[in-house]
């Protein structure tokens, strides 16, 4: 059974953020699929931006399960990358999250749908949400701000800035109707930031944003984190990654198969480079002769080798392996980065 | 927050200039149709009665549909608006623009119908009436039908039995149960004001009229997170 938690300020027991006025949380709702979910129910939690997720799983009606016993824990001002190849989870969990869908089972702890200011904690933006589209991107942008608990003058502010900041200012007062799904897509990150959430979930934000926006969206994220707002952000991309969260979760096949903070994730893969070498013909023994700085990890197929100076290494382990009677098919080098942690983790390619 | 949706609605609306145009217009013409044609008056006061009515319900109803098939609804909710606000300040949304858009139509029913002053402001207060409960009971069909096609069946057949409750295909009142029907139902008010235009008498129905005016924005606030959730496809 599901067990979903919105926990207020007080840590009472609150209703699921989907379809409730001020609900009893007890009531039945239907995924995708139209199945009945479990009843809802509440537990004794926190009070602010914090998640906790137990053993999630959840199936698109009778497929195969999306997520697999997800287990997660963010603390209140954390900023956490989600980062998974397609297919890996990240966006239906990031739904749950966001109430959107429930759990087939296992538990979710979620903030209060509002603070005790009457502000909306959650902010998400997903894939493709709609918009009014004969109505302009600022107006779109301060409804929604508004909706969040903003007062008009507090909500025009704050939609400016952040209209400024990931540079739709230009086409802010043109329909939406006239966007491009770029354009589409940081109105909806701007709609979810405007009101200034406790709980920040973002489905792939840097999504085709130029290299300055990027960095302008990592500070807006990076401040709410200060100001102990708490982050989500899914990701196929790796390069925003480590200058944003201050944890990354990896997920493959609807399961955290590693996580940790940037640095120690970097550490478990060590500083040095891989190269896995396929050969085409090896003889019976195979006794390469390697200088000092590179070592031999396995001998197996693909025969992997661990090396200091990078990929200014390949030319001689070839020549190497060539003196010593193989024959080298293809060398793939694996620098000692966060695509490597997934991929020892996996042995699956990230992207 | 207060009545953002109503501030928005009125937006969208007159963002949309085609289709507002074309919701004044439609009615008028289907009204100038009937009142210059040869049909007996009081079959031209039914044919307004049940035009105006079918107008008001399916106009609310069509737009929450498209709305929550455009997931419009469910990102409104989870953004912060209540259900039971948002479908209210929908409905009242739905009913004024549905009364500015059949004003036109209704003033040239009137006309030719040689109705006095005080028989078209009854009218309107009337009109007003249906188009309220008109437009909570679209927010009903919205939810019930999965498809524009469905929505319209719906709103036909239960417009259809409501209309017949309300005494506008009858050439006089039923007894008994059936007249008692008529006393309690929504559009009679609107019917009898017409009706009043063609053949003088006191207007009835306004009792019933005021009392589900009253009663349907309570059962639409209770049911209203049942009732946008529904309206998600």
């Amino acid at each position: 059974m599901a067990v979903w938690a919105h926990t207020d300020e007080a840590g009472a027991r609150m209703a699921p953020p989907e379809h409730s006025d001020e609900g009893s949380g007890q009531e039945s709702r239907k995924g995708p699929a139209g199945r009945t979910k479990p009843a809802l129910s509440a537990e004794s939690g926190r009070a602010t931006g914090g998640v906790r997720a137990r053993d999630v799983r959840f199936a698109y009606g009778l497929g195969e399960p999306v997520l697999d016993g997800v287990d997660l824990e963010i603390g209140v001002g954390e900023v956490i990358a989600l980062v998974g190849p397609q297919g890996s989870g990240k966006s239906t969990l990031l739904r749950i999250l966001a109430g959107d869908l429930s759990p087939d089972s296992g538990a979710v702890e979620l903030p209060a749908r509002r603070s005790s200011g009457g502000r909306v904690m959650l902010g998400y933006a997903g894939h493709g949400g709609a918009h009014f589209e004969s109505l302009s991107g600022w107006e779109n942008a301060i409804f929604y701000a508004r909706a969040g608990g903003m007062r008009r003058r507090e909500a025009e502010g704050a939609v400016a800035e952040l209209m400024e900041i990931l540079g739709l200012k230009a086409q802010g007062h043109r329909a939406v109707s006239e966007y491009t799904d770029e354009a589409r897509h940081r109105l909806l990150l701007i709609e979810a930031l405007a009101h200034r959430p406790a709980l920040t979930v973002l489905d792939e934000p840097f999504r085709e944003m130029p290299q300055k926006t990027r960095e302008a969206l990592i500070q807006v994220l990076r401040l709410r984190s200060a100001q102990r707002g708490t982050v989500v952000v899914a990701s196929g991309d790796l390069v925003p990654i480590p200058e944003l969260a201050d944890r990354i979760l990896f997920l493959h096949q609807g399961r955290v198969v590693a996580g940790g903070r940037v640095a120690e994730l970097l550490a478990s893969v060590g500083s040095a480079t891989r190269l896995e070498v396929e050969l085409e013909r090896r003889p019976q023994q195979l006794d390469a002769r390697f200088r000092p700085g590179i070592t031999v990890v396995s001998d197996g197929d693909p025969y992997v080798l661990e090396v200091s100076r990078g990929s200014a290494a390949v030319g001689e382990v070839v020549a190497a392996l060539t003196a010593a009677g193989a024959t080298v098919k293809s060398v793939a080098v694996r620098e000692a980065d966060l695509a490597e942690v997934f991929r020892r983790a996996t042995g699956a390619e990230l992207q | 927050m207060g009545v953002i949706v109503w501030g928005l609605e009125w937006r969208l609306a007159l963002s949309r200039k085609r289709d507002l145009t074309l919701r004044i217009v439609a009615p008028l013409s289907l009204v100038l149709v009937v009142a210059t044609g040869a049909v007996p008056a009081a079959v031209g006061a039914a044919s307004y009665v049940v035009l105006f009515v079918a107008f008001g319900v399916l106009g609310t109803a069509l737009r929450l549909l498209r709305d929550g098939e455009e997931g419009i609804t469910s990102r409104v909710v989870r953004g912060g608006v209540s259900p039971k606000s948002y479908l209210l300040q929908r409905a009242a949304v739905g009913a004024v623009l549905a009364f500015v858009q059949l004003l036109p139509a209704a003033l040239v029913a009137a006309a030719f119908l040689n109705a006095s002053t005080s028989e078209v402001l009854i009218a309107l207060v009337a009109l007003a009436g249906s188009l309220w409960i008109g437009s909570l009971l679209g927010i009903v069909v919205a939810a019930v039908g999965r498809s524009g096609t469905e929505v319209t069946v719906v709103c036909g057949v239960g417009l259809v039995l409501l209309l017949h409750m309300s005494g506008v295909f009858h050439a006089a009142s039923p007894a008994g149960l059936g007249g008692m029907l008529e006393a309690a139902s929504p559009f009679r008010a609107l019917h009898e004001a017409f009706v009043t235009m063609v053949a003088g008498g006191a207007e009835r129905g306004g009792l019933a009229a005021a009392a589900w005016a009253l009663a349907l924005p309570v059962l639409v606030g209770s049911l209203a997170p049942r009732l946008t959730a529904a309206m998600e496809r």
